[in-house]
């Protein structure tokens, strides 16, 4: 404590306030004032002796002609699940089958197929639709189209809301949709149809020609058999019903029939249990994070030439670039030998790449698109295509019928040097149990996941298929497979997505600030009638394949060898309307494209454009 | 507000300021060492090694601790302020550190036994430049963290032994990041960073005495060389490199003298002088450390008026830094201010130096750092008399 009565601290207690106020401004100069903040003070000595600043930041690379390794197509199991415009018919090497699942859960709609028959109604789109011209010219000359129809329908089990079935078979036959073959036979029954594709598409909506309402008589049959003599045998229960529309193998007519799928109003697809006017039954409606959507699937197939980039099938191109040939290439463009050596272990940290562009060219000749549309792309990069252990990339493992193979290993988070391996994958390869015709590809992990596994269904026709398989929690990553099912062997060449990432495919607009959003202003990276070329952002994929040096040995040995590679894929259900080129359109319904890029030798060739900065060499 | 506090303020107010260095941008080092001390040495020239007090704090000479009369807690602040040059440039900086948190019981049979938390190095640089459109931003940051136990025990009055044993954690990261220019295509995407972070681990232990005369202390301090585990891992935007090799890090000796004279019952003068064998590549050396110190000590008496009880302090010093041998000079003056009549201090220091370096290119520093130490005390751990 001060004593009061020293005189010195009675005085210098008067200027107390003063020092006190002076004291906080000082600090608050110090605060305020005093730090500048970082500026380039100290940059010779961190050029100049610590050798980390560099005198040119930024190198602008273009290739022209520059060979891809390797360019695969995959085909991608695409689900349409929920969509509401659907597609059916034949034409060229395409061929579209919807499914469509109903609910029969009242007693007046058992009772009306019972008294007035059994009907579906296919409701052609209408003529407000965006590219509706398209749909008009598309069916001329195809006045009719056979179809198929093929059901899967039991009473339930249960009695009352298919609590022990409606998940599974949504599921299988919907979802992840497996072939009718391989379900029960005594649930199944075969109709066919016939409709007429010209009269449905006119000028002005008219229900009674764009409505495509046709009997399924020997549905209706099984149906009333099981309300009768089934067992059991009253006619109470709740009915399931999966439809699956085709056309009919073997018959002579096609065209592609663009169709709602039941789920809006105006729409008019449905099952009619009785005649037009009595009940009729949407698909039945599904609950998920996102809302309600129609239990409807499609898929699109096609028999064409395989390396061909397709849209509105799910076919993909897996590319793959080689590294050597990038560095050698970066070498010989900057004058700089070295650079094409590769750096010791398998991270090549010499340069950051902040942008990259690859452009391929377009074989307009054989490029055939649905109507005067334009189709959005995107690349999905990082892929990291990984070998197993003891295999080279290039390398394709056969897997003979009912034999298993070992893929890979899988490491935990931790483990970042992959000394303990947590799991092993196994692929089996069998026929389809229900179905000799089909195959079966087991994936299976063996380890802390081992009740983890996939099971996929395959037609052996030769086709590259790529497969996701189920994430495990041993690992951060996300795995896929892609597989060539043939009636002896299964074809593994192994692609295991490890990291993969969608490039950015946004632009900004001339202000460099906002994003574009237009679908009209974004024309760059479609392909659209006119265009020679496809422009798509790589950044990702091709920084991947500069700092990663897969070339190199690593420890421990053997490592599995590693690839960036880039995926080609259409985006899917973005096709727009280009002869609108001031707003672009969307068309809501099913597109299709065939897109053929021009090969030298066998060899897709592509521009690069790629900018280079470079980085320390080493820390 | 009373005297004290209208002292206290201004020196906590501009809290904590250490080391902010182009040096620090060398992965070999730690970055700049920081005082192993309390303010109270700081304002001694950072010497006092064998300026004995009767609490207080200086690592690398735990013996001392054997002197203390009770139980000591002590926290130190330091602040910085570093003008730099170049030849183009200059620049203010700031920077911030709490280097010491530590206490010593006083036992009664078994001397003292401490705990302390002392920040070692610390890695701190950063600069922005701007070439052909290319944002570029250098960052420099880390330290290295010592936790620890120590024994002083005197077993005759003129003789004290000191034990520590240095649990040393540290990390550090060295990032370069980069912004482009729009001039180029404007999807680019920005450098995020490229980032070379260093874990290292380890212990030493550490030796000194101290021995106590009427008008000389002297005492001596040795610390054990050993080999830090240091992990390494690189990142780029997105990317984590696989991983690299883990290495060694030399910890190097440390070797210590100080002398302290009381001329008279309130007047110390110290000399201390440190050599740190550090050896390594062109970028390292071993260090030299010399620093010269008074005290003029306040009265014990707690019912003096309190200016007769405050203690002055003032030294300087020259040393040759394990980085580029660079020579660095410096003065330094200080305070102790009683908190209270229990013994509590407050310790307050003021260092100005300079140092710089003429190699390649040319830069140089000038700084004032800020120190406060609170140095509480009291009678815990030993035996309290009760009054039957």
């Amino acid at each position: 404590m001060l004593s009061t009565s020293n005189p010195d601290l009675n005085r210098l207690r008067l200027f107390r306030p003063l020092f006190s106020s002076a004291a906080v401004a000082a600090s608050l100069v110090i605060w305020a004032c005093l730090d500048d903040g970082p500026n380039r003070t100290g940059l010779g000595y961190l050029s100049g002796d610590g050798g980390v600043v560099l005198t040119t930041p930024l190198y602008h690379l273009r290739f022209d002609h520059f060979p891809i390794d390797s360019a695969v197509g995959v085909e991608i199991p695409l689900s349409h699940l929920g969509e509401s415009l659907l597609v059916v018919g034949r034409e060229g090497p395409y061929r579209a089958t919807p499914r469509l699942g109903f609910q029969i859960t009242t007693q007046p709609q058992r009772d009306s197929i019972a008294k007035k028959g059994l009907k579906l109604r296919l409701g052609a789109l209408s003529s407000k639709i965006t590219g509706y011209k398209f749909l008009k010219t598309s069916v001329a000359g195809h006045d009719s189209l056979t179809l198929l129809i093929e059901s899967f329908a039991w009473q339930d089990t249960s009695g009352l809301r298919f609590a022990d079935s409606l998940a599974v078979f949504h599921r299988r036959i919907l979802t992840n949709p497996v072939s009718f073959s391989t379900l029960d036979t005594s649930f199944r029954v075969r109709d066919t149809i016939r409709i007429g594709l010209h009269n449905a598409y006119h000028d002005i909506d008219s229900l009674r020609d764009s409505l495509q309402t046709r009997v399924l008589p020997n549905l209706r049959s099984r149906m009333l058999a099981r309300m009768q003599t089934g067992i059991p045998t009253d006619s109470t229960r709740n009915w399931l019903v999966y439809l699956e529309v085709s056309p009919l193998s073997g018959s002579p007519d096609s065209g592609m029939f663009r169709f709602d799928g039941g789920s809006f109003a105006g729409s008019h697809t449905a099952l009619l249990l009785g005649d037009s006017s009595s009940l009729a039954l949407p698909p039945y409606p599904t609950y998920s994070t996102l809302g309600y959507y129609p239990a409807t699937n499609y898929q699109v197939f096609h028999s064409g030439s395989r390396p061909s980039l397709l849209y509105g099938v799910s076919r993909g191109l897996h590319l793959r670039l080689d590294r050597k040939t990038l560095m050698d290439s970066i070498a010989t463009r900057m004058g700089n030998p070295a650079l094409a050596d590769s750096t010791p272990g398998k991270y090549d940290t010499r340069f950051f790449l902040p942008y990259a562009e690859i452009r391929f060219p377009l074989d307009s000749a054989r490029t055939k698109v649905d109507g005067p549309f334009a189709l959005d792309m995107q690349i999905t990069s990082d892929v990291d295509s990984a070998a197993v252990p003891g295999a080279l990339l290039s390398d394709t493992l056969q897997l003979p019928l009912d034999s298993t193979l070992r893929l890979l290993y899988s490491y935990g988070i931790a483990d970042a040097q992959h000394l303990n391996p947590t799991d092993s994958l196994y692929c089996k390869y069998q026929r389809h149990p229900a179905d000799s015709a089909l195959r079966q590809a087991i994936f299976r992990w063996k380890g802390i996941d081992s009740a983890i596994s996939d099971t996929f269904t395959l037609i052996p026709d030769g086709r590259s298929w790529e497969l996701g398989l189920k994430r495990i929690s041993s690992s951060s990553r996300t795995h896929s497979v892609s597989v060539v099912p043939d009636s002896g062997h299964l074809s593994l060449k192994v692609f295991f997505s490890t990291s993969a990432v969608t490039e950015p495919n946004g632009f900004l607009d001339s202000t460099l600030k906002a994003d574009l959003t237009a679908y009209a202003d974004l024309k760059r990276r479609y392909i659209r009638p006119g265009a020679s070329e496809l422009a798509l952002r790589a950044t990702r994929g091709i920084r991947s394949l500069l700092n990663r040096n897969t070339g190199a040995v690593c420890t421990p040995t053997p490592c599995p060898d590693v690839a960036p590679d880039l995926f080609l894929r259409p985006f899917d259900r973005r096709a727009f309307d280009a002869t609108d080129s001031a707003n672009y359109l969307q068309v809501p319904y099913p597109v299709l494209g065939e897109i053929e890029f021009p090969r030298n030798a066998g060899k897709l060739e592509v521009t690069l454009d790629l900018y280079l900065y470079p980085l320390r060499s080493a820390p | 507000m009373n005297l004290r506090w209208t002292l206290i303020f201004p020196m906590l107010a501009a809290t904590a300021f250490a080391e902010f260095s182009p040096l620090s941008i060398h992965p070999e080092g730690f970055g700049m060492p920081l005082a192993e001390m309390g303010a109270r040495e700081r304002g001694m020239g950072e010497a006092g090694m064998a300026a004995l007090s009767s609490q207080g704090y200086f690592l690398p000479n735990p013996s001392r601790s054997a002197f203390f009369d009770r139980t000591s807690f002590i926290a130190t602040l330091e602040t910085d302020l570093d003008w730099l040059r170049d030849d183009n440039t200059s620049n203010r900086m700031t920077s911030a550190a709490v280097p010491t948190i530590a206490t010593a019981v006083k036992t009664r049979k078994f001397g003292a036994l401490g705990l302390h938390f002392q920040q070692a190095f610390q890695r701190r640089f950063s600069l922005s430049t701007s070439d052909s459109g290319v944002n570029r931003e250098f960052a420099y940051e880390g330290g290295l963290y010592l936790l620890g136990f120590s024994w002083a025990y005197s077993p005759v009055p003129f003789l004290a032994l000191g034990f520590a044993e240095n649990l040393a954690l540290g990390r550090d990261r060295i990032i370069e990041t980069a912004t482009f220019p729009s001039s180029i295509p404007p999807e680019n995407e920005s450098l995020t960073g490229d980032t070379l972070e260093m874990r290292h681990s380890g212990s030493f232990p550490a030796f000194s005495l101290t021995v106590h005369t009427r008008l000389i202390d002297a005492a001596l301090a040795y610390t054990l060389a050993t080999d830090f585990d240091t992990h390494r891992e690189r990142r780029i935007t997105g990317m984590a490199s696989n991983p690299m090799a883990s290495e060694s890090h030399s910890w190097p000796s440390t070797a210590a003298l100080g002398l302290a004279w009381r001329a008279t019952a309130r007047q110390t003068l110290a000399l201390d002088f440190s050599t740190v064998g550090w050896k390594g590549d062109s970028v390292i050396n071993r260090s030299y450390k010399t620093g010269l110190g008074y005290e003029w000590r306040g009265s014990g008496n707690p019912y003096e008026d309190y200016y007769k009880r405050m203690a002055f302090r003032a030294g300087l010093g020259q040393e040759i830094l394990y980085l580029q041998a660079i020579p660095e000079y410096f003065g330094t003056m200080g305070v102790g201010l009683p908190l209270g009549p229990r013994g509590h201090t407050l310790d307050i220091s003021v260092k100005v130096g300079h140092r710089s370096f003429n190699g390649n290119t040319f830069f140089s520093e000038d700084y004032v750092k800020l120190s406060a130490s609170v140095v509480g005390v009291g009678v815990w751990g030993q035996p309290v008399r009760k009054r039957h």
